[in-house]
């Protein structure tokens, strides 16, 4: 094989890739050719730090939330089609509770007005949902909260973290925003805690917390790494 | 997500310093009291295809877009002194930004571009005011507390603000504006359109429209157009007013519900009914033999529905 | 075992599981632990909760993967990202266990791009320039980065074809035939792409 044949044949001989009977006269080349021998260092340079580049990297905290609503929206659509008041029951409910802890979370203003009226925060679907609290509704429920109570919390670190880039008359205005949607979160939430069957209520509740969810991802990626 | 990872955007690399620079809204105020300040000029000219891709940076100052029949991206403009320019990019994909010499003051940066019409436009500002016209890509826009202009018929359209004012005027066949405090006019028609505010109110007085989203929190929604009668429509608020004009023979099949709020109905007869326990009220009814399904939902908002005069 | 001393997914190959969804743990799993079964089958019946935990154990190498498929964009690679695992969720009944779960992911992710760059009427195209000094954000960072930062710079500034290839085939740990089938391309076209990459990378890098 000559010189320009080989050469060719570096690359797999380096990854271990050619034939036996190839790699002998190769190896014999390699030993005697300056060239090819750098070459095959160097070849060998850059895979070594290929393996030393990192296998894994943090994606944006934001990805899971964004994934999770559609992926909820997507068994909205299935619930929806399927009709099924059990799973419309379940799953929607669990959301209401949960996006009202939420709320009492994000907005020290709310949670003031309900630990003053003694309300519980608990999820009413435990007690009043008419249909029995079935221990799957509950993990439903708690599942659902946690969930919530994350994501709000991860967003609310993220923004909190990037107030300092924003104009404080854009802050002031974020901040109002959020104290809108909570007080019409608390609202909805008295409401249906006065009648815990309003399947339109929980649907609006969980409405009006997309938008917050939205409000503030959109803010946290306005402002990350333009 | 739009059936994808849309979401998530946000450029990497080297404009990471961007992300701290220029979002200063005070900056637009104080740059029309201030004195005149030493700026440069910009002229730069790059070939894009037609249907290429062109992403656009400058957080404060503004940028206007001209859609053109050209292969050529050009710009035109200033930036404050010892700020600078970039520009660079492949025929397929081209990009330009504006770098603050001064991450804390930025100054105003003024840019008016001239793209191919079928360009795919990202742009993205803090308190720059995007004004894009006769770009019939698709255009994906975001300012913080800047205003968006957009007139012409982009094949789709993405502008978000969070506290800035959204004026589209055209018809976008898909369509998305989202602003927390500003608001959102629309003019025009579309096969699909989403408009979502926390107080800002929604303005929509157009054509033709199929799938019709429209959502605030508190802000207003007026809404006045043709429903095509297989659409769907959908209105929800918790305390906005929501007042829907149709023109007469519209066909569609309305149900409105408001948990403490009230109901007018000026488009028939139909009178609506008391919500659950006395509260609120409810009204359903078909106009015209039915037809495109209209949802409005309020928490205590009052709806009123009406004939366009 | 490749380079990266990563197992190759045509490894895992072997018998498939019949059944729509797992049954009994086949042999070919040996390193999937049962807890990790566990979130599979839940996740499968829809519990959003188990997919998240199937999230958080493979969200760090999959968007890896889709950064450096996407030249260090991490805007489009959060986008491919989610789209993968989206696909996912959508597609869980389809996998039945006969390979690791990572390797089913990561070849949907391929795919997914694949298939976004396409049909692509909605994504900005990006193309790097030669000068383009793009960084990757959220790179991991050690005390060598330097080296490690240059080096995913340059992978970045590849040619598409040329990056996918190397990504593939000496980062992940792809075989030949497997890119090729999944690029729909040669065994050929591939080796060339592998050896125009890693001429370019020497050449760039050791400037």
């Amino acid at each position: 094989m000559t010189h320009e044949v080989i050469r060719h044949l570096l690359d797999d001989y380096v990854t271990g890739e050619l034939t036996e009977d190839a790699r002998g006269p190769v190896a014999d080349h390699i030993a005697a050719c300056e060239i090819c021998s750098a070459e095959v260092e160097s070849l060998k340079g850059i895979l070594a730090r290929a393996a030393d580049l990192p296998r894994s990297i943090e994606p944006p905290a934001e990805a899971w939330l964004n994934i999770r609503s559609v992926i909820e929206r997507d068994k909205e659509a299935v619930a929806a089609d399927h009709g099924t008041s059990e799973n419309f029951w379940r799953r929607p409910y669990a959301l209401a509770a949960a996006v009202v802890l939420a709320a009492v979370l994000s907005s020290g203003g709310t949670a003031l007005y309900l630990n003053s009226r003694g309300t519980d925060s608990s999820p009413v679907i435990a007690t009043n949902t008419g249909n029995g609290s079935t221990p799957a509704t509950f993990v439903a429920f708690t599942i659902e909260e946690n969930n919530y109570l994350r994501n709000v919390a991860v967003l609310q670190d993220l923004l909190d973290q990037q107030e300092a880039l924003l104009a404080p008359e854009t802050v002031a205005q974020l901040k109002a925003s959020l104290r809108t949607i909570d007080e019409a979160i608390l609202e909805a939430r008295s409401a249906l805690a006065r009648d815990p069957a309003n399947k339109m209520l929980i649907e609006m509740l969980s409405g009006t917390y997309r938008q917050k969810m939205d409000l503030m991802r959109r803010t946290a990626e306005m402002t990350r790494g333009s | 997500m739009e059936a994808d990872a849309r979401a998530a955007r946000d450029c990497a690399r080297g404009w990471a310093t961007l992300s701290r620079a220029c979002i200063i809204g005070a900056a637009t105020i104080a740059f029309a009291s201030s004195p005149v300040i030493a700026q440069k000029k910009v002229e730069r000219k790059i070939p894009l295809g037609m249907e290429g891709a062109l992403r656009i940076v400058n957080m404060v100052g503004s940028i206007v877009v001209h859609g053109w029949g050209k292969d050529t991206v050009m710009v035109r403009g200033t930036l404050g002194a010892g700020d600078n320019f970039y520009m660079g990019g492949g025929y397929t994909g081209a990009k330009m930004f504006v770098e603050a010499v001064n991450d804390r003051d930025p100054k105003p940066a003024r840019l008016e571009v001239w793209v191919p019409a079928r360009v795919r436009l990202w742009v993205k500002t803090a308190t720059a005011n995007i004004d894009v016209s006769g770009v019939e890509g698709g255009l994906d826009l975001y300012v913080v507390s800047g205003t968006i202009d957009v007139t012409g018929n982009p094949h789709e359209l993405n502008a978000e603000a969070i506290d800035g004012d959204i004026h589209i005027a055209g018809s976008p066949p898909w369509v998305r504006a989202k602003s927390a405090t500003g608001t959102i006019v629309f003019k025009g028609a579309s096969s699909d359109a989403a408009f979502s505010t926390v107080s800002g109110a929604v303005k929509v007085d157009g054509g033709v429209f199929e799938r019709t989203k429209i959502e605030t929190v508190t802000g207003n929604i007026n809404f006045s157009g043709r429903l095509d009668r297989s659409g769907t429509f959908d209105f929800d608020t918790h305390s906005g007013i929501i007042d829907i004009a149709i023109p007469d023979k519209t066909a569609a099949s309305f149900s409105v519900v408001t948990i403490a709020g009230g109901i007018t109905n000026n488009v028939s007869n139909n009178s609506p009914i008391p919500g659950r326990f006395g509260r609120g009220a409810e009204l359903t009814m078909d106009t015209s033999g039915g037809g495109a399904k209209v949802s409005v939902r309020t928490f205590k908002g009052p709806v009123t529905l009406r004939r366009t005069n | 075992m490749g380079p990266t001393g990563v197992l190759f997914p045509a490894e895992m190959k072997t018998s498939a599981v019949v059944s729509d969804t797992i049954g009994p743990i086949p042999s070919t799993i040996g390193e999937e632990k049962a807890a990790a079964l566990e979130f599979i089958r839940r996740a499968q019946s829809g519990d959003v909760d188990a997919f998240e935990q199937l999230y958080r154990e493979h969200a760090g190498r999959i968007y890896a993967l889709c950064l450096r498929l996407k030249a260090g964009d991490s805007s489009d690679a959060t986008e491919l990202m989610q789209d993968v695992f989206v696909r996912a969720w959508r597609r869980l009944s389809t996998f039945r266990g006969d390979c690791a779960f990572y390797s089913w992911l990561h070849r949907l992710a391929v795919n997914t791009m694949l298939e976004n760059a396409r049909s692509d009427n909605r994504r900005t195209a990006r193309v790097l320039s030669m000068d383009d000094t793009s960084r990757l954000a959220g790179a991991a960072r050690s005390s060598g980065i330097d080296l490690k930062m240059d080096l995913e710079d340059a992978i970045a500034s590849l040619p598409k074809g040329a990056r996918l290839a190397f990504v593939l085939h000496d980062i992940e740990g792809y075989q030949h035939q497997e890119i090729a089938e999944q690029l729909s391309v040669s065994v050929g076209t591939i080796k060339a792409q592998l050896h125009r990459a890693r001429r370019l990378l020497r050449e760039r890098l050791e400037r």
